[in-house]
């Protein structure tokens, strides 16, 4: 009996194994692709996106529409890939074989293994795994976008000295000051802070503030656990406003972590934090990132995303949203999310035409859905959005939220986050080392950032 | 030992109920806290008795404040969230069920072998065999990765259950070995002098003898199997293909936050099946790895 059901049993698992294998190597949408192409000239193109942004963005209307305009001529095949199948698709681009004709919602840092791929390689065309979009975009295309949106993935072939950029940016972020006008006004701070020593002594007002269920409201939330989030949203920021014109950037083209006004932000970050300004959620990343949504705190100086979340779950007016402190000396820091194209994709001309079009042009009302947001498809309430376009002609748009209005001419000033392949090992150090310092195991910020030079130096670089 | 001083005994019932609470306890905040609004989760407020206020929109359209203990809405969320649920969970459930037979099958032969023939090289196989089993995963899946690319089997079911049987199969041949090795001989000698052949003594003896063996792998190979995440994640691409882990992580929005509500919702429907077969047979389990571990 045990016999005759493992004999069965073992003769379903190949026969099921075997239709599968049959199946995949003749997939139904070759099928159509082919019999399309052949048959009404209807091509297909395969597009593959990060699954935190398959609800948040409207993906699926935009296709529609666009595969409606295009009177059936293009496929638009959308599949959600989960945030983590970077290293996969590294491995599957090499060996020349891929899913997707373009993939959407990649952070700048993250496409750099790509670019980076062979690049000691004597032949230009086998370094990078994705194709330098500036090859397929005409310059009219190239002149309709803010210029900052491709700071974070363009760089120069050291060959040619030419620039390269190798993603077509279809969102961007901008930092900024979110507060709450209810907590403000709770406690008399008027007007949005111009400098961090107002936000400080905004902070010194808003401490002890509770809400009408007696729950305590922080000053100011700052993430003090991720290390990108630490290092971008606290380190950056300050360090900019401190240097003014100067940049953030060392001789050597680096983030700065050497000049006085360094341990001048570490010295301000530990005293909000000795004072109690800072958010009981500082060391809980997930936490924080709510804060503001759920009204724990007055002040969260982050991406201008965050702040229009928040506006979208508080009263009306409750949030508001004003570019960060010394931002208009300074600029603002940008960050960008473009589509990339393998190289090894069959037709990477019409993927970058088809990316453009639907993503980053309005025609489709994708570029309304990223920033004003879109319905959702259960509730049909308007949600999400709160990004910043990326075409210059799209911020002449009067129903823009106010917030992304307000931070457009940070744009002008925008710059990417240096060095973008090392900035996550950069951030960790900046991190770690921060840590040590508020906790009293490294006595001093001068002590503490030399720790940060030395380690970057030794880890990062190589020096 | 039985334990006759009562306060021995209430101090040892306390200490067991002490660790016994911190053991669950975790599984009882998740169940909790996926009836509860995000909000209230993270203002500590899992627990049933606790109240939080919500925003619903009334049926004249107009928002309003609503005080609830529990809601059903994560569960909502995970039906249209979750795109593919069901693709996942069939694709788990047979990879799990599939490749826990594979390799108890495949497991068990190759381990009838070692312990019962005696050929030459049959410990340098076997060392081998165990060698193997000192190298993670891990370090081997570029090397897989190319294999599956020249096999044509990347971004398959069956591809993802050849990987999972070839990573499995070590752990039964161990645990099989070492049953099959302490079942007496004389047994088989019996069965073989009533004209029973090799095939007929795995059958008829060796496998009803070491079933608590083979439930203690079969047990191990499903968990294994079950919350596979890295080869799940590397070797397929399409939504067809992936498995339920896989699906978890793509509730995580960017820089790994969650609406936690609908990651413990999510959570307790995977971890659900685990736990009824864990349940179902545990008796075998501790029976067959205390087995397992008399002749390692």
């Amino acid at each position: 009996m045990v016999r005759w059901t493992c004999i069965i049993l073992a003769s379903v698992i190949l026969a099921l194994s075997a239709a599968e294998l049959i199946w995949h190597r003749t997939p139904v949408e070759v099928f159509r692709g082919r019999e399309a192409e052949g048959a009404k000239g209807v091509s297909v193109v395969r597009v593959g996106i990060a699954s935190w942004q398959a609800g948040e963005f409207p993906f699926a209307e935009a296709v529609r529409r666009y595969e409606e305009a295009q009177g059936g001529r293009v496929k638009v095949l959308v599949t959600t890939l989960p945030e983590d199948s970077l290293n996969a698709m590294l491995l599957s681009w090499h060996f020349g074989r891929t899913e997707y004709d373009a993939v959407l919602a990649w952070a700048d840092e993250e496409i750099f293994p790509f670019i980076d791929y062979n690049r000691n390689s004597p032949d230009p065309a086998a370094r990078s795994l994705i194709v330098d979009v500036r090859e397929y975009l005409t310059k009219e295309e190239l002149a309709s976008f803010v210029p900052a949106m491709f700071g974070g993935c363009t760089r120069k072939d050291e060959a040619t000295g030419a620039q390269r950029s190798y993603e077509i940016p279809w969102m961007g972020e901008v930092l900024a000051l979110n507060y709450s006008r209810e907590f403000f006004k709770a406690r008399g701070v008027k007007g949005v802070p111009q400098t961090w020593e107002e936000v400080e002594a905004a902070c010194e007002k808003l401490k002890g503030l509770k809400d009408e269920s007696g729950n305590e409201i922080a000053p100011i939330a700052l993430n003090f656990a991720q290390r990108g989030f630490f290092a971008q949203n606290c380190y950056v920021p300050l360090l900019a406003a401190y240097k003014g014109e100067r940049g953030i950037l060392d001789s050597k083209g680096r983030l700065d972590v050497s000049s006085p006004e360094c341990a001048r932000v570490f010295e301000t970050l530990k005293r909000w934090y000795d004072r109690g300004y800072i958010s009981r959620h500082a060391f809980v990343s997930d936490d924080v990132e709510k804060d503001l949504e759920v009204g724990v705190t007055a002040m969260y100086p982050h991406w201008q995303s965050r702040g229009l979340w928040a506006v979208a779950k508080q009263k009306p007016g409750a949030v508001g949203i004003a570019p960060t402190p010394g931002a208009r000396e300074a600029g603002s820091l940008v960050a960008t999310y473009g589509c990339i194209i393998p190289k090894c994709a069959p037709n990477p001309k019409q993927a970058v035409e088809v990316c453009y079009e639907i993503f980053c042009t309005d025609k489709y009302g994708f570029q309304s859905g990223v920033s004003k947001g879109f319905p959702d498809p259960v509730t049909g309430n308007i949600s999400k959005g709160g990004k910043m376009p990326v075409l210059r002609s799209i911020y002449a748009d009067p129903e823009l939220p106010e917030g992304i209005r307000a931070l457009a001419p940070a744009l002008e000033k925008g710059y990417c986050a240096p060095d973008p392949l090392n900035w996550a090992k950069v951030s960790d150090i900046i991190v770690v080392e921060f840590q040590r310092y508020l906790r009293g195991s490294t006595p001093t910020a001068e002590a503490a950032l030399a720790k940060v030079h030395r380690r970057m130096a030794a880890e990062v670089y190589g020096d | 030992m039985a334990v006759r001083n009562p306060i021995s005994r209430t101090v040892l019932w306390l200490s067991l109920l002490g660790v016994g609470i911190l053991s669950i306890l975790p599984f009882v905040w998740v169940i909790a806290a996926s009836f509860k609004d995000e909000k209230a989760i993270r203002k500590d407020g899992v627990w049933p008795w606790q109240s939080y206020q919500v925003q619903r929109t009334a049926p004249s359209g107009e928002s309003v404040g609503v005080t609830e203990h529990v809601t059903l809405s994560n569960y909502r969320q995970v039906a249209t969230k979750v795109t593919g649920l069901s693709t996942y969970y069939v694709n788990t459930v047979y990879l799990a069920v599939a490749g826990t037979f594979l390799s108890l099958l495949v497991g068990t032969l190759a381990a009838y072998g070692f312990a019962r023939f005696r050929f030459r090289g049959n410990m340098l196989l076997y060392g081998l065999f165990l060698f193997t089993i000192m190298i993670p995963g891990e370090v081997t899946l570029i090397g897989r990765f190319e294999l599956m690319v020249r096999l044509h089997l990347l971004d398959t079911i069956t591809g993802l259950l050849a990987a999972y049987v070839a990573g499995n199969l070590l752990l039964v041949i161990f645990i099989m070995r070492n049953v099959f090795e302490s079942i007496p001989q004389d047994l088989l000698d019996a069965a073989m002098i009533d004209g029973a052949s090799s095939w007929q003594v795995f059958w008829e003896v060796m496998i009803p003898m070491g079933r608590n063996g083979l439930a203690a792998c079969g047990i191990l190979t499903f968990l294994s199997i079950w919350n596979e995440f890295f080869f799940a994640l590397t070797f397929t691409f399409r939504a067809e293909t992936r498995t339920l882990p896989v699906g978890i992580t793509m509730l995580r929005s960017q820089w790994g936050v969650m609406d936690v509500g609908v990651l413990f919702a999510t959570v307790l429907l995977s971890f659900l099946p685990i736990v009824i077969v864990f349940i179902l047979l545990q008796r075998y389990f501790v029976r067959g790895l205390s087995a397992g571990a008399l002749k390692a």
